[in-house]
């Protein structure tokens, strides 16, 4: 009701403004017939059944899909068209639409979350097409757009004053792709939500409005009014609210010369913002001080590039050159406050990521803008330097309507929340790292834990975590069945103590067959991850702290693990020292990764003397199964003949598979002393999960080759069972006895 | 008298030196521009007469510009470093201001 009431006051200023430019109305001249102003943001978000048979009654309902307004234009896919359905999960989906109102773009831009990650965002640019109905071409697109081939987008609205019923049919189309239709529901004159935060240092008065007829050097059509910051931030397409109340800062936390460094400021950020977190929000804290440590040369500052999330505090210093009007001036006193709320503006579009209206371009290693972008000098925009522009800033507030430029009102408005949102993609730089979109209220819980008592490993030893992903919500959810092994899904960062952060980057990425399954509440689905090494190198391999984060990217949202530290103990000896300079290498972090090649020799040959040589380290389990598994079975190898290692197509090397045979009785003994012979330090360093696909995979192997087992029928469903819980004392018994049978087989062909 | 020189914009990472007359007055083995206030670093030199040769010298991109300037009131220099790796000068009699 308050967005509609807001919407209402707009309608009638932007009336008044249109009717009598520059003049104040005494009686807004409304223009007729009324129009129901149409921009702002539509969603639609619903739940939609799962298909896998799932035993017992799940309180997941189906939503029925918003059918239109009798008259409205339809939703049903006409000839040709399909109305596509996702088979089952959550979905949910933004449409920003920016064709009236204040400072019109003529733009579209959509989100669209899909299934496990799959967000896509796009952007057109539009065309009106008929009355309430727009078309464009779609000119940027962002996210997973391989499933997003779209190149047109066709949207109705359907006018009506009673925003509950309103309504955009989305039409997208191109691309070779079946047209797609969507009906989402208004949710807002606004396209995003933010929330300020003013404090104020001792003795300072924070300039949040200004009366735009105060200083006479001015547009002769600007409205005469009372213009907050928040009102600013509205017209750029924010509806704004306030967090906390107003604080005063101590100046002696400014420190002893009573002047504020970026440090500083950073930390009375944390004490006094009442919405401080280490995570990506719309939210912002406005610090108004008297002077930088620098001196009166600032006038204010982003200051917020240190950390992680950066972009979330700013600063203006009320008695710096801002605070000098030129000699001469007509009204400095008006001079002054309309600098410093200018200022204040200014500062805070920083933190919504615009640059400066002069570095739209810029060098590639200053990072890449979002979309090429041209400088804009002269620009009358709060991004711009009022003394900078030809005739300097009388020049400048002449011509200045108290707005941004169309280019930064598209990128607020319309470019993926990432790259604006405070916290979120680092300054300057949207291909920062990601940081989490962190629910408040997640449904899911993502640990990272190791199978052992101390997070500490021995020098050489491979770090294999384990993941767990637990249900924390009062519903089921329907996941992905492989989606802790989908390392594209997850960000995982990689830091040792007193060095730069890494992200790993794992030697392949997996394809699956889509497959959901159901975890109730409480329930969890594990898998592990080895990461010492992959396309980067070795991540982990000297000794020291390592601290070791995970992020799930999920269709909504991220969950990110609490962050784990382990520590690498420093070798042992010479020996481990003068070996690892072959362990650490690629063949090797390849032949551990992928559990065992036939090809990589020279890695094999390390593996081989790790085993015989430290038969007592952790790292001696991990060279085992990786040498075992090759030999456990037939193992195909492409003959490149005397072309191996040029780059060549197989066909045109004369390239064929070989099959080696495979040298059971070897693999046995390495699984046995790798598996069976020291349960619990194996299980410790493979980590569990692994340890139980080894495991089975041993098992396979001797079936595969001849052992039988002495089963009784009603055991059948029991050790079906027990497999089915991963019980690993039933499986190592089933080895035994799988081991034990092919003894006896060979003592009767002797 | 004061002799102001500010190097602002499209530094990175950037080994500068800048001289007056020949005399070494800064130098920076890694100079980064703040891009949120468009200020890198600023030398005050006091000089004696005018006009003075400022010389910017970046050895690792091959720029070495030298400009005359007039100093016979308080004088504020801007350097700037372009995209085209060329320098860009700013002469002002009123101190500089940054947001």
């Amino acid at each position: 009701m308050e967005e509609q009431d807001q919407m209402d006051q707009d309608y009638l200023a932007e009336a008044a403004e249109r009717a009598r430019p520059g003049i104040e109305p005494l009686i807004p001249i409304l223009p007729w017939p009324p129009r129901v102003r149409v921009s702002g943001l539509y969603a639609v978000s619903r739940i939609v059944t799962s298909p896998i048979p799932v035993s017992g009654p799940l309180p997941i309902q189906p939503i029925p899909m918003p059918q239109p307004l009798p008259g409205a234009a339809t939703t049903a896919a006409g000839p040709g068209q399909i109305e596509e359905l996702l088979p089952w999960g959550f979905l949910r989906e933004e449409l920003r639409l920016d064709v009236d109102g204040r400072y019109p773009q003529m733009m579209a831009s959509g989100t669209l979350y899909g299934i496990v990650a799959k967000r896509v965002h796009w952007i057109a640019r539009l065309t009106a097409s008929g009355p309430n109905a727009w078309t464009g071409s779609i000119w940027f697109k962002d996210g997973a757009v391989a499933s997003f081939p779209y190149t047109t987008v066709d949207i109705t609205t359907t006018a009506t004053f009673l925003s509950s019923q309103r309504k955009a049919v989305v039409r997208l189309s191109g691309g070779g792709a079946s047209v797609r239709t969507r009906t989402l529901a208004f949710k807002s004159p606004y396209f995003r939500q933010v929330e300020f935060e003013f404090d104020c240092a001792t003795g300072v008065t924070a300039t949040t409005h200004i009366g735009t007829h105060d200083h006479p050097n001015r547009p002769a059509t600007l409205p005469s009014e009372t213009l907050s910051i928040a009102e600013v931030y509205r017209r750029a397409g924010f509806d704004v609210r306030k967090s906390g109340s107003d604080s005063i800062v101590p100046i002696a936390d400014a420190g002893t010369n009573a002047r504020w460094s970026d440090n500083e400021m950073h930390d009375a950020m944390q004490v006094y913002w009442s919405r401080f977190a280490g995570k990506a929000q719309w939210s912002l804290w406005v610090l108004f001080a008297r002077l930088h440590e620098q001196g009166t040369s600032l006038g204010g500052i982003m200051f917020d590039d240190i950390g992680p999330n950066h972009r979330q505090g700013t600063a203006i210093f009320n008695e710096s050159f801002i605070a000098t009007a030129p000699t001469g001036d007509a009204r400095p006193v008006a001079w002054v406050e309309r600098m410093r709320f200018w200022t204040a503006c200014h500062e805070m579009g920083h933190a919504f990521n615009l640059a400066h209206s002069w570095q739209k371009q810029h060098p590639p290693d200053w990072g890449t803008p979002w979309i090429p972008l041209a400088n804009e000098p002269e620009a009358r925009s709060f991004m711009n330097y009022p003394y900078n522009v030809s005739g300097g800033q009388t020049a400048f507030f002449a011509d200045f309507a108290f707005r941004f430029s169309d280019n930064e009102l598209v990128f607020m408005r319309h470019a993926p929340e990432r790259f604006v949102q405070m916290g979120n993609a680092d300054w300057f730089d949207h291909h920062g790292f990601e940081q989490a979109n962190v629910s408040p209220e997640p449904a899911l819980k993502l640990n990272l834990r190791v199978d052992r008592p101390q997070a500490t490993y021995q020098f050489l030893e491979p770090v294999v975590l384990e993941l767990k992903l637990t249900n924390i919500g009062s519903r089921p959810l329907v996941l992905e069945k492989e989606l802790l092994s989908m390392t594209d899904h997850m960000t995982v960062i990689v830091k040792k103590r007193g060095k730069a952060a890494r992200q790993y980057m794992p030697f392949a990425r997996y394809c699956h067959d889509l497959q959901a399954q159901v975890v109730m509440p409480g329930e969890f689905v594990t898998d592990s991850l080895f990461v010492s090494v992959g396309r980067n190198g070795w991540d982990i391999a000297e000794p020291g702290y390592y601290t070791i984060q995970i992020a799930l990217h999920m269709e909504t949202e991220d969950i990110v693990s609490e962050a784990l530290t382990i520590r690498v103990a420093p070798p042992r000896g010479y020996d481990e020292e003068f070996l690892a300079q072959d362990f650490f290498s690629d063949d090797v972090g390849r032949i551990l990764n992928f559990d065992g090649s036939a090809i990589l020799r020279q890695g094999n040959e390390t593996l081989r003397e790790v085993s015989d040589r430290f038969s007592d380290r952790a790292v001696a389990f991990h060279a085992r199964v990786a040498l075992a598994a090759p030999l456990a079975k037939d193992y195909k190898v492409l003959d490149m003949g005397d072309r191996m290692g040029e780059v060549a197509s197989a066909k045109e090397a004369g390239g064929r598979l070989r099959r080696t045979a495979p040298r059971i009785e070897e693999a046995r003994q390495l699984y046995t002393s790798a598996l069976l012979d020291k349960k619990e330090q194996a299980i410790a360093t493979l980590g569990r999960t692994d340890y139980e696909y080894y495991l089975g995979r041993f098992k396979e192997s001797l079936m595969e080759h001849g052992a039988v087992l002495k089963k009784e029928p009603r055991d059948a469903k029991r050790d079906s069972k027990r497999e089915k819980n991963h019980d690993i004392e039933h499986t190592m018994r089933v080895i035994k006895e799988a081991l034990s049978s092919l003894k006896d087989q060979e003592s009767v062909s002797r | 008298m004061l002799l102001h020189i500010a190097l602002q914009e499209g530094f990175h990472h950037d080994d500068v030196r800048v001289l007056v007359d020949t005399r070494e007055v800064l130098v920076s083995a890694d100079l980064t521009t703040r891009r949120q206030t468009g200020y890198a670093t600023a030398v005050e030199v006091d000089v004696t007469h005018t006009p003075v040769a400022v010389e910017v010298v970046l050895r690792a991109k091959g720029v070495a510009q030298t400009k005359w300037v007039l100093v016979d009131r308080p004088t504020y220099l801007g350097v700037s470093l372009t995209t085209e790796a060329t320098l860009t000068w700013k002469t002002s009699y009123e101190p500089f201001g940054y947001l």
